[in-house]
């Protein structure tokens, strides 16, 4: 099960990696091609579609190291009984808010499986699915936090006040 | 009233320790599955469209271009420039924090990274030397405001994007201010440090052969912003495009110039980008439902009513806003606060007969010293976190250097010429 979970961080790593690297040079083809007088329509729209990905698994990958940012100001005056309860109940409505986007991006997705995106042909839901896609592997990372915090106390702790 | 129950719920998850983006998301989204009239499918469908606009574009990728750059070895260099240039001041290290926050505001726009790269650096030898950990920890973190105002900037690009201001004359207009603030906090870390005796970095100033060796040295970082101004000025590029060029710049300089940029340093700078853009991201994408809800409860207009309201006068109207943005940035993450409050006050500050440019300056310098300010501040918990300083220090020593920022902020706000007028003269 674990070694599932790494290969699917890796995977995704590395196809986040990938959407930005294609997004950049996408917008360097646009913007010489714009300057040299034959503009390449498709490459922003291209661009586009990678960045939304390239968001959805980079705000993935920084929830795996709990990177986001959390205001813990208050918080940090609670007794630890109390920080490791709010956590927990945090990180289980997190979860719901996840499935739910997930379950209405899904929808949303199929609705606009014939509207084309922009100048080309492709699909607009190959944007919109990085929405339930997204949220999935959200919720997929905020379940396993979630199982860490419930099965070893110190893991509630542990890097939680390091906003990098 | 929906909205400030939206903005309560909001807080109130921010504040119990939930991660701030998804504070934003659940409060939204229950609004959206509160309310009878509203489906909730379009609040996903807002988070879509958030990402599908090209001058959103230039966030992902001058990210990138700040990462490259900084792993091409160009930060070595700019620090031994800075030593050469300022190391012989009274408190040294404290003028090389502030020199080399201004010289990386040309390659990057983010001050939380540059607080983060210094307190890294600079921090360790500036105990070293005998500065108190509040002081370190305040010059470090209140600096890291020139890296956000000296073009690119993050800040400036949201700003300009949520307000439909021209991000070009923004990156122009945030040149001088940005030199301000250098010399203003080099005055003031100069006094601070006469009175304690903190020393000099280095025995004497070197001379200018050796400045202009080290400005050689670090000539393809101080080169970029240059580049990056004409490219926009001449409106060969888009800002967006010109961080296209920004990533293929980094990777040319990083190959054949410095010679320091391989394929794992290549990799590790994707791999940190793509970190940063989720995080700054999903902020973005979930703060565009709270958009939709306040555009469709007529925000914009009810509170530019209150305000104008309040004053006509355009120079009591700044002053107001400015005040009520700082005491926001103790609160508020800075990136919250632009999003929130760009397509709100926009519209008041035009129809009050402010140039956008200028009150676009004016307040996300406000905003990003929310970052630095006590009790919430998201380069202040960086550098006090990496140096392990408590609160109470930072927040004494960091006062009179955030009250000569804010007395500067103010002078920006009365004198509109100090952002102005190299945007005009310009463009």
């Amino acid at each position: 099960m674990k070694r599932l979970f790494d290969r699917l961080a890796k995977g995704e790593e590395a196809l986040g990696k990938l959407c930005l690297a294609g997004c950049s040079a996408l917008v360097l083809v646009a913007a010489l091609s714009r300057a040299l007088g034959a503009p390449i329509l498709w490459a922003i729209d291209v661009a586009m579609l990678l960045f939304i990905w390239c968001a959805f698994l980079g705000a993935n990958a920084a929830l795996r190291v709990r990177q986001h940012i959390v205001i813990d100001i208050v918080v940090r005056l609670f007794p630890q009984r109390l920080q490791r309860a709010l956590l927990i109940l945090h990180w289980t409505v997190m979860i719901a808010f996840l499935l739910a986007l997930a379950w209405l991006g899904t929808q949303l997705t199929l609705l606009n499986l014939e509207r084309p995106m922009g100048d080309t042909d492709i699909p607009y839901a190959f944007v919109t699915a990085a929405v339930p896609v997204g949220s999935l592997l959200l919720a997929t990372t905020a379940l396993r936090q979630l199982a860490g915090f419930l099965r070893d106390r110190k893991a509630a702790f542990a890097a939680a006040d390091s906003p990098l | 009233m929906t909205t400030l129950a939206l903005a309560g719920a909001f807080l109130a998850l921010m504040f119990l320790g939930m991660p701030v983006a998804f504070a934003v998301g659940v409060a939204s989204l229950g609004f959206f599955l509160l309310s009878d009239t509203i489906p909730a499918s379009i609040g996903v469908q807002r988070i879509a469209t958030a990402t599908q606009s090209f001058p959103l574009l230039a966030v992902p990728l001058f990210v990138l271009a700040g990462n490259l750059m900084n792993a091409t070895g160009i930060t070595d260099r700019i620090i031994s420039l800075a030593r050469a240039l300022t190391g012989w001041m009274t408190g040294g290290l404290a003028q090389v924090s502030i020199v080399v926050s201004a010289l990386m505001g040309g390659v990057s726009g983010s001050a939380v990274a540059d607080a983060a790269m210094e307190a890294r650096i600079l921090g360790p030898a500036m105990l070293r030397q005998g500065y108190s950990r509040g002081f370190s920890s305040a010059v470090i973190a209140v600096s890291s405001l020139i890296c956000a105002t000296i073009p690119p900037s993050i800040g400036l690009i949201l700003y300009g994007f949520l307000g439909n201001v021209s991000i070009g004359k923004l990156f122009l207009g945030g040149v001088i201010p940005g030199l301000l603030i250098t010399l203003v906090l080099m005055g003031t870390a100069w006094l601070i440090a006469r009175r304690r005796g903190y020393r000099p970095d280095i025995d004497a100033f070197p001379g200018w052969r050796e400045v202009a060796r080290e400005a050689n040295r670090s000539k393809w970082a101080l080169l970029f912003p240059v580049f990056l101004v004409v490219g926009i000025r001449f409106g060969i590029f888009t800002p967006s495009e010109v961080g296209a060029l920004a990533v293929a710049y980094s990777i040319v300089v990083g190959v054949f110039a410095y010679r320091e940029l391989d394929w794992k340093r290549f990799n590790a700078a994707l791999r940190h980008s793509v970190h940063d853009i989720g995080m700054i991201m999903l902020i973005i994408m979930f703060s565009a439902m709270i958009g939709y809800v306040i555009a469709l409860e007529r925000v914009p207009q009810s509170a530019a009513e209150a305000i104008v309201g309040i004053t006509q006068n355009r120079e009591l109207l700044l002053a107001i806003l400015v005040v009520f943005i700082l005491l926001l940035g103790m609160v508020l993450e800075s990136t919250v606060i632009v999003l929130l409050l760009t397509p709100i006050l926009v519209p008041i500050v035009v129809k009050a007969g402010i140039d956008p440019v200028h009150f676009g300056l004016v307040m996300m310098t406000a905003t990003t010293l929310g970052s630095m300010t006590p009790p919430v501040g998201v380069a202040m918990y960086t550098v006090c976190g990496m140096l392990g300083t408590s609160m109470d220090d930072y927040t004494r020593e960091a006062l009179p250097l955030i009250a000569a920022v804010v007395a500067l902020i103010f002078a920006m706000a009365f004198l509109p010429q100090i952002v102005l007028f190299l945007p005009n003269l310009l463009m």
